[in-house]
């Protein structure tokens, strides 16, 4: 009897013990859809966001210890790599895509521009082995965090595991990721009826639903699919995009239709960085459009905007910029 | 505390069952594969030098009607390394029919994120520039290769339409014997044609048809 008491105690300290997880969830407005991140197989947990963050803000992923993945993907530029058209990796090479902007991770199926990857846990795969980016082994990074006391305890507090897995780095990056979700920009208060666009703002809203819409679909800013948008290809990079992965004639020169969300941050533009400015984004939606077998059929007709119509344009994509996500603390350096 | 509790428990509970055994077996030219060594082939001989699949989904249908399904069942298979062919399922203790299983990592399981265990993406069967489970690999050489050095090197993977590359593989049991599944692969290399195939390492066309001509290579050695 004595015994069995002796047993209850224990096991209902050990509840307590368990109980430190404090699952917690993403918050959105009610206008965005359902994530689609598997959040069941990763449940959001304050302590391991934490330690997501830490990992994202260490070099201990380059080969050198020199690059983390902060260096290409910057909080000030909403997680993009500004001013460089293609991002720079280790030794200062030059790898062959712009860094796109991280944000609202957990609505998006396919990651890098051509979708070569299908789940946010597993990306992180692609820049450490990438001889140009990280040019490191997820094996040796899992080693040196082994060695480092601060990460060893804070792994076994919260994964309750003696040793560093992969799957625990891979979700602890994943988690923190998710938790950067931008929708307080200028366009939320409105949809939020906090505040009103103004007349340039109204116009250009219109003009964005008759021509962009289609593919930046509100309210993430895309629809998550590929298409060629009439760029044309760089002639030294010789970038195929989604055919790449798919091996689909029909998928040449097909990239992800990227969110508008941050763009007045994460210049410069497309999947090579080609453009410096949303001015000539919006000249080349009118006046170059390239014909090709795969552009997209909505581009072949042609975009008619004045002078005047294409400022205005403009002025509806800086309402996207949410500043509130760039200065946010909690997805900073962390001290 | 808890976890032992929970693992005496399992511990008691898994001694009373029984657990039958699988053994899986490369074979070329009639034996038991040696790697690293150069066995005849063709006129002419072939040396592997590496050679592993994931066997996943593994089932069984029992002489009374009645079937078993494993749980969690996913198993990485490195044909090199003897103790790592040997699976030991706990099913009923019953008469065996049919034995049947996947060859690859099914694409449910490949949208699930990050795994351990078998699934842990650092075990090698993991494509880092895309993502996705390899199914199976063989790398090796022979002077009936076309490429430089005379390698071949054949990564089959895929989980998306239409190159979804995992095979289902159904064997029937005739003898009341342990089950020792053969991996022939005589009549793989003769289709593959090492003169004309020496590298695939991605998803797509070519790999499903690596992916088919390997499933006919599985023999259930029956007595
Ligand atoms: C050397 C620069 C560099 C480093 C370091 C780097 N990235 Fe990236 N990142 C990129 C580039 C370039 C792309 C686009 C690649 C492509 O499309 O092929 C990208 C894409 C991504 C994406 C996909 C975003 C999308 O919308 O498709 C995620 C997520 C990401 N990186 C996270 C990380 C994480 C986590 C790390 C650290 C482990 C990291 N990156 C390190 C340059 C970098
Ligand atoms: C047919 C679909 C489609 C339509 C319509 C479309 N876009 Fe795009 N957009 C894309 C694709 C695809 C990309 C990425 C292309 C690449 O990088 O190769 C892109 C990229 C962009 C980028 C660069 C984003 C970044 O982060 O680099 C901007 C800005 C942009 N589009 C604005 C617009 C505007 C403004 C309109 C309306 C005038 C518009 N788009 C219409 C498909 C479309």
């Amino acid at each position: 009897m004595v015994k069995l008491r002796y047993i209850f105690v224990l096991l209902s300290i050990l509840f307590l013990f368990q109980a430190h997880y404090n699952d917690i969830q993403i918050t959105y407005p009610a206008y965005f859809p359902e994530p689609v991140y598997s959040f069941e197989n990763n449940k959001l947990d304050t302590s391991v966001i934490s330690l997501g963050r830490s990992l994202f803000y260490d070099p201990v992923f380059s080969s050198d210890s020199s690059i983390s993945c902060a260096n290409c993907h910057s909080p000030f530029s909403a997680f993009a790599h500004t001013d460089h058209a293609l991002s720079h990796g280790i030794n200062d090479s030059i790898g062959h895509r712009n860094a796109p902007g991280l944000f609202n991770l957990a609505w998006q199926k396919n990651f890098m521009w051509d979708g070569a990857v299908h789940h946010l846990d597993m990306q992180p795969l692609s820049p450490i082995h990438n001889s140009i980016e990280m040019n490191e082994t997820l094996a040796h990074v899992i080693e040196k965090l082994g060695k480092n006391e601060k990460y060893t305890t804070l792994f076994t507090n919260y994964f309750h595991d003696s040793i560093i897995k992969s799957e625990y780095v891979l979700k602890s990056l994943a988690q923190f990721q998710l938790t950067l979700i931008s929708c307080n920009a200028k366009y939320d208060l409105v949809k939020q009826n906090k505040t009103d666009f103004n007349e340039k703002e109204k116009r250009g809203y219109k003009i964005f639903q008759q021509n962009c819409n289609h593919c930046h679909q509100e309210p993430l800013f895309t629809n998550y699919k590929f298409a060629n948008n009439g760029i044309g290809i760089d002639p030294d990079l010789k970038d195929i995009g989604r055919q790449k992965i798919t091996k689909h004639k029909e998928d040449s020169l097909l990239f992800k239709i990227p969110s508008l969300r941050n763009i007045g941050f994460t210049y410069p533009y497309m999947h090579d960085g080609r453009f410096q400015s949303l001015k000539e984004v919006i000249d080349h939606y009118c006046d170059h459009i390239e014909i090709s077998a795969t552009t997209d059929v909505f581009l072949h007709k042609k975009i008619n905007l004045s002078k005047n119509e294409r400022v205005e344009l403009v002025s509806f994509l800086h309402t996207l910029n949410d500043t509130s996500f760039i200065f946010n603390k909690k997805h900073h350096y962390p001290n | 505390m808890f976890r032992y509790i929970i693992f005496l428990v399992g511990f008691c509970i898994s001694s009373f069952s029984y657990s039958q055994k699988i053994t899986f077996r490369a074979v070329l030219n009639n034996k038991p594969l040696i790697f690293n060594s150069n066995t005849p082939f063709d006129g002419s001989y072939i040396n592997v030098e590496l050679f592993k699949l994931y066997v996943s989904n593994v089932e069984f249908t029992y002489k009374d009607g009645s079937s078993f399904k494993e749980r969690n069942s996913y198993h990485l298979i490195d044909l090199a390394n003897p103790k790592d062919c040997e699976l030991f399922i706990s099913d009923a203790k019953k008469e065996i029919k049919q034995l049947s299983f996947d060859i690859g990592i099914d694409s449910a399981t490949n949208y699930q994120g990050a795994k351990s265990g078998d699934l842990d993406p650092l075990k090698g069967m993991y494509w880092t520039w895309q993502s996705g489970y390899i199914n199976f690999k063989i790398e090796g050489n022979s002077p009936l290769c076309s490429s430089s050095k005379s390698k071949f090197a054949f990564h089959i993977g895929g989980f998306q339409h239409p190159f979804n590359a995992i095979q289902h593989i159904v064997l029937d049991k005739n003898s009341a014997s342990d089950i020792t599944v053969e991996i022939k692969l005589d009549g793989f290399f003769k289709s593959v044609q090492l003169d004309q195939r020496t590298n695939v390492m991605s998803p797509g066309r070519k790999a499903m048809f690596i992916a088919e001509t390997f499933k006919n290579a599985f023999l259930l050695k029956d007595g």
